[in-house]
Formats: structure tokens, C-alpha cells, sequence
């Protein structure tokens, strides 16, 4: 399944998956980001940032119903994402599914009550530049990169066409794809990619297996950034696999501020970080050395 | 004249044991076919039974969605008798109609109750129903196998005797 997706592409998606009402609404809104069900309240769609009341509203057994039909009525296919609070349709559309959380040994383990269902649609197309790669080539794949920007920007598109470029040809890198949300991996742009794609795997667990018995020669991981990843990716740094990840933040002190970021910096798993912004449909990339790790804090 | 009336009734009686032969082979017919049609449930309760293991399988070990599932299952019983035809287009929901024409509504019950988790709890709650709908089911299996043989015999001379009897009654 592509993630080059337009927005009638999605709605073929959707289709058979949403009642008709939805379906004619997203019809109605082309340029729809977002719609947002809430269980015994008025749903949303947000256009260009701003929220429109159609003035609908489903009961949270109508939610389930829904969250059930978007499951293509098999709900274990999708029990690991739903309890970390997403699912993916046809690895392109996310709904994000958040309710009455079951806890068990302080991991969800399932969803009682749905309150709310949020459809993220695909409404701009991609970009299609590769700063990353360049900059790739530039240090001969040789050191660890992080690319940070805010949600929405495109990390994870640029990592995409990133790893898939590299693993190509003239490149021909033996590349694994830390895939733990099903998000990085495009069969089509990846067709002729030497790319060993690790899908569902918990981080640390995946690292540990990618280094030991795919020896890969660069790891391509999407958004890190929690204590345990962190030990996992430090426990690696002295393999000689350079790692490509990226992080949420919105600036180079807000990534500082994260304990688990600033520990990889520290201790310099990445050579280079990179703010991402996006201009026009053109990625940019503001790079910055991270000379300071070890004894000496990363300057800001 | 007494010759063409010794003629015709030979004929007559010719007709009488063709018409008995008729009845009694009618009987035995419906005899085996009853008894075949036992076979035949007792074959779909099997594949059922391997369905069930099948489905337990795939969920637990590969998540896979049902409707794929069911799509890559093959099965020659449950092809001939329409029910995977069934399962493929809508899961137990639209299959069960199909099915309890060939099971005992005691059978169907425990199928109506795995329909019901099946792709809507989580993976261990429907492993559980996958696992209590195989314990029952391979119990009543047992006890149908066992009885097979006995029950086709019986309806197979409950035939024969039918067909004897309404032999001798038109006689």
C-alpha cells in the first residue's frame, strides 16, 4: 500500500469501512485534515486548522460500531495499536481511538468505552525533495542523524523517501526500517530497495534483533524519543550502524528538554540534528552539529 | 378366450411385483439417503471443528484479519456445502442459516455464542471462545462418530422394512 495516497484514494479506503452519511460529508469537505467523532457529541472537521460542526452526532455504541467496521470487523488485528491509542487503515489513514483505558500492570490492555475517533486525511501531497539524503552522502552514511520538527511537518515522509533512496540504486544500502507504527514502510516507493522492514516491533527489541542478525549498514527509525529506546539505542551506538531517526520537538531546546533525547546527544549518537520545516511543498533542513556531546552540554 | 385371460392376469401380476419392487426400492432409497445425510453432518461438524482450530490459529499467531482468513481457507465439505461461499461473504453471521441445515441446533448454539466474540473482543477473549467452542463441539463429534455407523445401519434397514411393509400391506 502506498503512502502517496490523494484524498479520493482515502475515501476509497473508507469506503465499505464508515457509514454513507460519513462518507458524503468527507465528499462534501475535499479538503478535510481531519474528522473527529465524539461519542454523544457534536463530530468536528478541521479544515486548513479551523474546526466546522456538520452538526452530526453518533452515541458511543454507534462509535463502537464504527471503530468495529473500520477493524474490518477483526478487531485483534489491530489490538496492539488500538491500546497504544491508533489504528492504520491500509497502512495510509490513522485513526487515532481514545476512550475508557483498561489497565493491567500499568500497560493498557484494552479499550472499554470509545469517546472519541479521529480520521486523519491525507490532504496535501507529498514532498518530494531529499535534503536528508544529501546530507546523507555528504558525511558517507557514516554518522547518526536526528531530524526534529513539530507534528505535521513531514518527518516521517522524509524519512521515507530517505531510506528508500539510499537503499537504491546507485546507493544500495542494506537499510532496516524500524517500522513500529506500520507508517515508514511504501511498497511502491520501496519496490527496488534493499530495505529489511522490522514492522510492530517494540524499539528496543527491534534494534537488538536488526543489529544482530541483519547487519545492516544504516537503521531508519521514526519518531524516538522514550527512556527505554533511548538505553536501546545507546546500547548500539558503538556498532558502526549509523541510526537516521526523528523526534518531535519544535526547536533545538525543546528536543534539550526531553531527558531521553538529551541522553543520546550526550552521548553523541548523533553527529548531526536537523530542523525540518516545509515551505511551499519543499522540505528545508537547518542543520546543526552536535560537537558538544559528552562532559560538555549541546549549545542550543 | 381362458388363454387371453391366463395372459393378462401375468401380465397383471407381472405389473403387481414391478409396482412392490418400485415401492420397497423407494423406501430403501429414502433410507440411504437419511443415512448419508448423517455422513454428511457428521463430515461438516469436522470441518467445522478444523475451521475453529484454524481460526484459534491465525488469531493468535498472526492476527489475521477474518476476512482474509476466510478467504485463503479451503475446505472440500465446507466448499460443497456452501458454507465457506457463506463465511467469505459476511463471516458466521451470514453463515449460520447455512450451516444449521446441516447441524443440530445444539451445535448451532455454540457457534451462534463464538459468532458473537469472534473479531469483536480481544485476542484472548476469542482464543477462550475458539477454545470452549472446540471442547463442545469435538465432544458432540465423539459421541455422532461413535454413532454413526449403528444410526446408518438402522436407517438403512428402517427402509428395507418400510418398504417390505407397505409390500405386504398392498399385497
Amino acid at each position: 500500500m502506498t503512502h502517496d495516497i490523494t484524498y479520493q484514494n482515502a475515501l476509497s479506503l473508507l469506503r465499505g469501512r464508515i457509514n454513507e452519511s460519513l462518507l458524503s460529508l468527507l465528499e462534501e469537505y475535499p479538503a478535510c485534515e481531519e474528522l473527529r467523532l465524539r461519542a454523544g457529541m457534536p463530530i468536528s472537521i478541521t479544515i486548513d486548522g479551523k474546526n466546522i460542526l456538520p452538526g452530526i452526532s453518533f452515541s458511543e455504541e454507534e462509535l463502537r460500531e464504527i471503530l468495529f467496521e473500520l477493524c474490518d470487523h477483526s478487531i485483534h488485528t489491530h489490538e496492539e495499536t488500538l491500546c497504544r491509542g491508533y489504528m492504520m487503515i491500509g497502512n495510509a489513514i490513522r485513526v487515532a481511538v481514545s476512550g475508557q483505558a483498561i489497565v493491567h500492570q500499568q500497560a493498557v490492555t484494552a479499550i472499554g468505552k470509545i469517546y472519541c475517533l479521529t480520521i486523519r486525511m491525507p490532504h496535501s501531497p507529498p514532498c518530494t525533495n531529499d535534503p536528508l539524503t544529501q546530507k546523507l552522502l555528504e558525511t558517507d552514511f557514516s554518522q547518526g542523524i536526528l531530524l526534529f520538527a513539530p507534528p505535521g511537518v513531514g518527518k516521517t515522509t522524509q524519512l521515507r523517501i530517505s531510506a528508500s533512496a539510499v537503499a537504491s540504486f546507485p546507493h544500495l544500502r542494506r537499510t532496516v526500517l524500524m517500522d513500529t507504527r506500520g507508517e515508514l514502510f511504501d511498497s511502491t516507493l520501496m519496490k527496488n530497495a534493499l530495505i529489511d522492514r522490522m514492522e510492530g516491533y517494540p524499539r528496543d527489541v527491534g534494534m537488538e534483533i536488526a543489529i544482530r542478525t541483519l547487519a545492516p549498514q544504516l537503521i531508519f527509525c521514526d519518531e524516538i524519543g522514550d527512556a527505554i529506546e533511548a538505553q536501546a539505542i545507546l546500547a548500539m551506538q558503538n556498532t558502526g550502524v549509523p541510526l537516521v531517526a526523528s523526534a518531535h520537538a519544535a526547536n533545538a531546546y525543546e528536543l534539550w528538554q526531553r531527558p531521553p533525547l538529551r541522553l543520546l546527544l550526550d552521548a553523541g549518537v548523533f553527529r548531526l540534528c536537523g530542523r525540518l520545516r516545509r515551505e511551499n511543498g519543499i522540505f528545508q533542513i537547518e542543520w546543526r552539529e552536535n560537537k558538544m556531546h559528552g562532559t560538555e552540554k549541546w549549545i542550543c | 378366450m381362458e388363454g387371453k385371460q391366463n395372459a393378462w392376469n401375468g401380465e397383471m401380476d407381472m405389473l403387481n411385483v414391478i409396482g412392490l419392487f418400485l415401492v420397497a426400492a423407494t423406501t430403501t432409497s429414502f433410507g440411504m439417503i437419511y443415512a448419508r445425510g448423517l455422513r454428511i453432518r457428521v463430515r461438516v461438524m469436522e470441518s467445522i471443528l478444523l475451521l475453529i482450530t484454524h481460526i484459534r490459529v491465525q488469531i493468535d499467531g498472526f492476527r489475521t484479519p477474518l476476512r482474509e482468513l476466510y478467504c485463503h481457507y479451503h475446505d472440500a465439505v465446507l466448499s460443497e456445502t456452501g458454507i465457506l461461499e457463506a463465511l467469505r461473504l459476511g463471516g458466521f453471521t451470514v453463515a449460520l442459516p447455512r450451516i444449521r441445515m446441516y447441524m443440530e441446533d445444539e451445535d448451532v448454539e455454540i457457534l451462534e455464542r463464538l459468532e458473537e466474540q469472534l473479531g469483536k473482543t480481544s485476542t484472548r477473549e476469542q482464543m477462550q471462545s475458539c477454545l470452549q467452542a472446540e471442547q463442545s463441539l469435538s465432544t458432540h463429534l465423539a459421541s455422532e462418530k461413535e454413532a454413526l455407523p449403528q444410526r446408518m445401519r438402522l436407517y438403512t434397514t428402517l427402509g428395507v422394512c418400510c418398504g417390505i411393509l407397505l409390500d405386504i400391506i398392498l399385497i
